[in-house]
Formats: structure tokens, C-alpha cells, sequence
């Protein structure tokens, strides 16, 4: 009994602690907000299962980060159509977050987020995960080519054209 | 090192990788190290933009261009459309241009067997086995006779064979 009220407190830990990232995980490798709760919601109903079975030497993060990724490319996989056509939708400025952000932000251009995001949702679903992990999430080439199943140079090769493709949208090197 | 780096290899220098003669490059070289700066600069700030909330979708009417919208769409109708023409061309009875190029093969392929196994006339048959006649005896010297032997009446058998022939 007692073990499984620690295993239940560790579990609300593992929530209160990753929930947040997972979720602004499946919201940038989602368009749909809605979709990417759901998301997040079966990746930790899955780390409650696994949990239970076996928590001997799992690293929690990037257990969740992977599982995560997959789910997300499975909800892709299953909603080609939506997908494809939402990565072509446009953002209205009106929506987009900067009231409450700190004064350097208020500064940056709407025009130049809205630009970011509509080249984000433009790179592939490929570019799109190893930009999250390596940039976003923090991880190493070597961490994401062991996540993503891919070698290191494939990963550099998807984060260089990634972050040419973005900073073009900026006004950089072409 | 003298040549200034490419973008890939500043970007591996930024994300912490990369080799020393690269990064003592970087150093030396101010050209690079602006370019460095620049694309440190750029990076943060899709980082920033990225780890917001992403915005609201506008409503259908905003989306992007028609054209882009109902490509698959389009792609999809395209290829149900080539293939039904493609399983009825398969499935459907031969056309009238087909039976009527049918007909006019078997009449040439009738002509032309007709012309490989006709048999010759008769007529034309009897002279080339007369002269078949007269040339095998001339071959064989019992003919044409010489005067002596027509008057002494040796040769009339040769004679009346032809005349038969005839």
C-alpha cells in the first residue's frame, strides 16, 4: 500500500514537473491546441502504465520527450489532410501573445512572429522535431539521432535547412 | 585556418559542437564572429517566438491561397478520374475502328495466302511438263534426231510422245 502511494506521488511529481513541456512539445509539433492536449494527456496516461510496471533506472524527461515526439507523429500520420492544410493557415495577429509579455518583447515586431510561426509550420514534419529537440528542448545532435532513429549527420543536415528556411523569413543569408 | 566558415559549421559552433581550429577560427576572424553574432541573434529570437503559446488560427476565410488549399483535393480527383478511363479502356468491347482494322488484316492476310499457295493454271501446267519433256530428251541426247534416223523411222516414238504432249 505504501509503495503504491509513493509510486502515485512520484507520478504526480513526474506530472507537475513535465507536464508544461510536454504539452508546449505537442503544441509546436501540432497545429491544433486542442489536438495537442489530448496528446499530452495519453503521453502521461502511458507514463502512469509504464510506471506502474517498471521505474529502475528510467530517466523520466526524455522518456517522456520520445514518447511524446511519437505520438505526436502518429497524430500527424492519422490526420494527414487536417495537418497538411492547417500548415498553410494563416495567424491572426490580434492572437497572438505579446500583451502580456515583458517590454523587450512588446518591442519585437508582430509581423516577424507571425512570419516565425507561418515558416515553423512551413518546414517539414521531419525539420520540425529536430529544431523542438535540438533548439527548443535543448538536447544534443546525439540525442535527438538516438531519439529520432536517424545519424548525426541527417540531424544537422534537418536543423541546417530548418534554421536557413526560418531565418530567411527574417531577412538572413539565403 | 585562412577561409572564413560556412553557415553549417557556425551553426554547429553555436549549438556548442564543432572542431578547436574552427572555433580558434571564429575568434581571429571578425567577419565570421559578426556572422556568428548575427545568427546567435536570429536563433534567439525564433527560441523566443517559439516557446510562446503558438497564436489562433484565423477562420476559413483567411486561409492561404485557394490554389495551395485544393491541390490535393485535385490531385485526388485526378487520379480516381485517370483511373476509371484507364479500368474501362480495359474492360470496355472493342470499338468500331478496332473491328474494322480487324477486318482489313484478315483480308490482306487472305491475299496474301493466296498469293503464297495458289496453284497454276492448268494449261500452263501441261506446256511446262511438255517442255519439261522436250528439254529432259534433249539432255539425255536421244533427241532432237539426226536426218538419218528420222528417215529410217528410229525416232517416231519420240515424236508421237510429243505430239501426245501436245
Amino acid at each position: 500500500m505504501t509503495a503504491v502511494a509513493d509510486n502515485r506521488e512520484d507520478y504526480d511529481d513526474l506530472y507537475r514537473l513535465h507536464h508544461p513541456r510536454v504539452l508546449r512539445l505537442c503544441r509546436l509539433l501540432l497545429s491544433d491546441p486542442d489536438e495537442a492536449e489530448e496528446v499530452s494527456q495519453d503521453v502521461f496516461v502511458k507514463l502512469l502504465k509504464e510506471h506502474r510496471i517498471d521505474t529502475r533506472g528510467i530517466q523520466w524527461g526524455p522518456w517522456l520527450t520520445r514518447v511524446a515526439v511519437n505520438a505526436c507523429r502518429d497524430r500527424r500520420r492519422s490526420g494527414w489532410w487536417k495537418w497538411w492544410r492547417e500548415r498553410h493557415q494563416e495567424f491572426a495577429e490580434a492572437d497572438l501573445p505579446g500583451r502580456e509579455l515583458t517590454p523587450e518583447d512588446e518591442v519585437l515586431n508582430q509581423e516577424k512572429r507571425r512570419r516565425i510561426w507561418l515558416s515553423f509550420r512551413g518546414l517539414s514534419a521531419r525539420q520540425q522535431e529536430v529544431f523542438v529537440l535540438r533548439h527548443v528542448e535543448g538536447w544534443s545532435t546525439d540525442e535527438v539521432a538516438e531519439t529520432l532513429g536517424l545519424s548525426t549527420g541527417s540531424i544537422k543536415r534537418h536543423l541546417f535547412r530548418a534554421v536557413q528556411q526560418m531565418r530567411r523569413t527574417l531577412g538572413g543569408p539565403t | 585556418m585562412s577561409r572564413c566558415l560556412p553557415e553549417d559549421t557556425l551553426l554547429m559552433l553555436y549549438s556548442g559542437e564543432g572542431s578547436d581550429a574552427e572555433r580558434a577560427h571564429l575568434r581571429s576572424c571578425q567577419a565570421c564572429e559578426a556572422r556568428h553574432a548575427r545568427l546567435g541573434d536570429d536563433l534567439q529570437l525564433i527560441d523566443r517566438v517559439l516557446s510562446e503559446a503558438p497564436p489562433q488560427r484565423t477562420s476559413a476565410h483567411r486561409l492561404a491561397p485557394r490554389g495551395l488549399r485544393w491541390m490535393p483535393v485535385a490531385a485526388a480527383l485526378a487520379g480516381i478520374v485517370a483511373f476509371v478511363m484507364g479500368v474501362s479502356r480495359l474492360w470496355s468491347p472493342p470499338s468500331v475502328q478496332v473491328a474494322a482494322a480487324t477486318a482489313s488484316v484478315s483480308v490482306f492476310a487472305e491475299d496474301v495466302s493466296a498469293a503464297l499457295f495458289a496453284t497454276p493454271e492448268p494449261p500452263m501446267l501441261e506446256m511446262a511438263s511438255s517442255n519439261m519433256a522436250h528439254l529432259q530428251a534433249a539432255l539425255t541426247g536421244g533427241w532432237p534426231c539426226t536426218g538419218a534416223q528420222l528417215l529410217n523411222g528410229e525416232c517416231n516414238d519420240q515424236y508421237d510422245e510429243v505430239l501426245e504432249d501436245d
